[in-house]
C-alpha cells in the first residue's frame, strides 16, 4: 500500500466516527448517514493527493454537508414541523436512549437550514463566519437562524442564575410550542 | 454548565455504535474509480490538444487587451498542454510561481460543440508552465452566451487556486455574493476570441472552500447579461 494510502486509512479511521455522527444529526436516518459519510470519504480519497497536506477533515466535512444539503434541494423533501416532542424527565432509567430519540426528533422539527446551522455550529464547533462560508449564507443569517433554532429547541444561551443551586444538571427543556 | 453547554454535550454524545461501520477498503475502491475517470478525461483533453492544425490557427490570433496577459512563452513541456492563445496572469503568486490561466484545445467526440477548456497552472522561475487543473463546459456549446466552466477555489497539488471560469459575451464586470458581500472578479480577454472573458476571484475575496452565490455579468452600461451555466465544479 502506498504511503498516501496508509495516511488515508489512518485519516479515515480517525474521522469516520465523527463524520457518521454529524451525518446522523443532519439526516436523522442511519442509512442516509452511512451513505453521506461514505460519500464524503470516497471523494476525499479521490482528492487525497491535493488535500492531504491541507485540512483533509475540513474537506471531508464540506463534502458531507454539501452531499446532505444537495439532497434537501431535491423536489421530494420532508417537511419540518413546529411540534417539538416532549423531552424525557431527568432521572429516567432509559433517559439516555430516550434523550437520544428526543434529540433526533427535535432536530427533525427544524428546517433544513436551521438543522445544518445547529450541527455545524454546535457539533463541529465552527465559528459563525465558518458556518456562513460553509452554507453560502451571510453571517447575519447564521446568527438569526442559530438563535431561532435554539429557541425552537428551548435551549437557552444564558448561563443559569446560580448554577450551584440547579437540581438537575440537564437544564434542556423540550416543552411543546 | 449552561443550557447551551448541555445541548452541545448531548449533540456530541450521539452513539456511533448504532450507526454501523464504514468499509474503508470499499471507500478506497470507489475513490480510485473517481480518480481513474478524472485521469481518463484529462487524457482525452491532452489528446485533443494535439489536434495541431486548429491549434496553430487559434494560437496566432489577436492579443489580449490587459497588461495581465502575456504571451505563452517558453516551457510547455511534453506533459503540458500547449496554450491556445496567450496566457493570463492572475497576479496570484505562491512558492511554485505565478498562477496563470490559459485555454487548451478539446477534441472529444462526446462533446461536439466544445472545443476548448480553461487550464490553471503555475509559471515557474524557469518559465515552465504547469497544468494543474483543467475545467470545461460539459453540455451544449462552449460559446453560448453566459458563464461556463466554473471551478471553485481549491487546494490543488498543494497550492491554493482561485475560483475561475469564463464568460461568453461582452462582460465588462463580473460579480458574485459571498457572506452577504458583493465581490468583483478580475477579468482577462481571450486572444483567440475576444468574446470570451476569462475571470477569477482573488483568494482574499473568495477563499478556498467558499461558495459564492449569484454569479452575475454586466455590460459596459451596467445591464445584466445572460447567466448561462453558473455551476461551479469543486475539487
Amino acid at each position: 500500500m502506498a504511503r498516501g494510502d496508509d495516511e488515508f486509512v489512518e485519516f479515515a479511521r480517525a474521522s469516520s466516527t465523527r463524520l457518521l455522527r454529524a451525518a446522523y444529526l443532519l439526516t436523522g436516518d442511519r442509512y442516509a448517514a452511512e451513505d453521506a459519510a461514505q460519500t464524503a470519504l470516497v471523494r476525499t480519497y479521490a482528492a487525497w493527493s491535493r488535500v492531504r497536506r491541507h485540512d483533509a477533515y475540513a474537506y471531508a466535512r464540506t463534502v458531507l454537508v454539501n452531499h446532505v444539503t444537495d439532497g434537501w434541494r431535491r423536489p421530494l423533501r420532508e417537511r419540518a414541523t413546529n411540534e417539538l416532542p416532549q423531552r424525557p424527565a431527568p432521572g429516567d432509567v432509559a433517559e439516555e436512549v430516550a434523550q437520544r430519540r428526543w434529540l433526533v426528533d427535535a432536530l427533525g422539527s427544524l428546517t433544513h437550514r436551521e438543522r445544518a446551522v445547529i450541527v455545524l455550529r454546535h457539533f463541529f464547533d465552527l465559528t459563525e463566519v465558518e458556518v456562513a462560508s460553509e452554507l453560502n449564507i451571510s453571517v447575519g443569517t447564521v446568527k438569526s437562524t442559530n438563535s431561532r433554532a435554539l429557541g425552537k429547541l428551548r435551549v437557552s444561551t444564558d448561563p443559569p442564575a446560580d448554577a450551584s443551586k440547579t437540581d438537575h444538571p440537564i437544564a434542556l427543556r423540550g416543552a411543546r410550542q | 454548565m449552561t443550557d447551551l453547554d448541555t445541548f452541545r454535550s448531548i449533540l456530541r454524545a450521539t452513539p456511533a455504535q448504532d450507526l454501523g461501520n464504514l468499509d474503508i477498503g470499499q471507500i478506497m475502491t470507489k475513490g480510485s474509480r473517481i480518480r481513474r475517470r478524472r485521469r481518463a478525461l484529462g487524457g482525452a483533453t491532452i489528446a485533443g490538444v494535439l489536434a495541431a492544425a486548429l491549434l496553430i490557427a487559434a494560437v496566432g490570433v489577436g492579443r489580449f487587451s490587459r497588461p495581465a496577459v502575456e504571451p505563452a512563452g517558453p516551457g510547455t513541456g511534453p506533459n503540458h498542454p500547449t496554450p491556445v492563445g496567450s496566457v493570463i496572469s492572475t497576479g496570484i503568486r505562491d512558492s511554485a510561481g505565478d498562477i496563470m490561466l490559459y485555454a487548451v484545445r478539446i477534441d472529444d467526440s462526446r462533446l461536439p460543440d466544445i472545443h476548448f477548456g480553461l487550464m490553471a497552472g503555475h509559471r515557474g522561475s524557469t518559465g515552465q508552465l504547469s497544468a494543474d487543473v483543467e475545467t470545461n463546459e460539459t453540455s451544449g456549446s462552449d460559446r453560448s452566451p453566459g458563464f461556463h466552466a466554473g471551478y471553485g477555489a481549491s487546494p490543488i497539488n498543494h497550492h491554493d487556486f482561485p475560483e475561475f471560469g469564463y464568460y461568453a459575451g461582452p462582460a465588462a464586470k463580473i460579480t458574485a455574493t459571498l457572506g452577504g458581500k458583493r465581490v468583483q472578479a478580475h477579468q482577462g480577454t481571450w486572444s483567440a476570441d475576444p468574446q470570451i472573458v476569462v475571470f477569477w476571484f482573488s483568494l482574499t475575496d473568495v477563499p478556498v472552500g467558499a461558495q459564492p452565490a449569484d454569479l452575475s455579468a454586466f455590460d459596459t452600461n451596467g445591464h445584466q447579461l445572460p447567466t448561462g451555466n453558473t455551476n461551479v465544479n469543486r475539487g
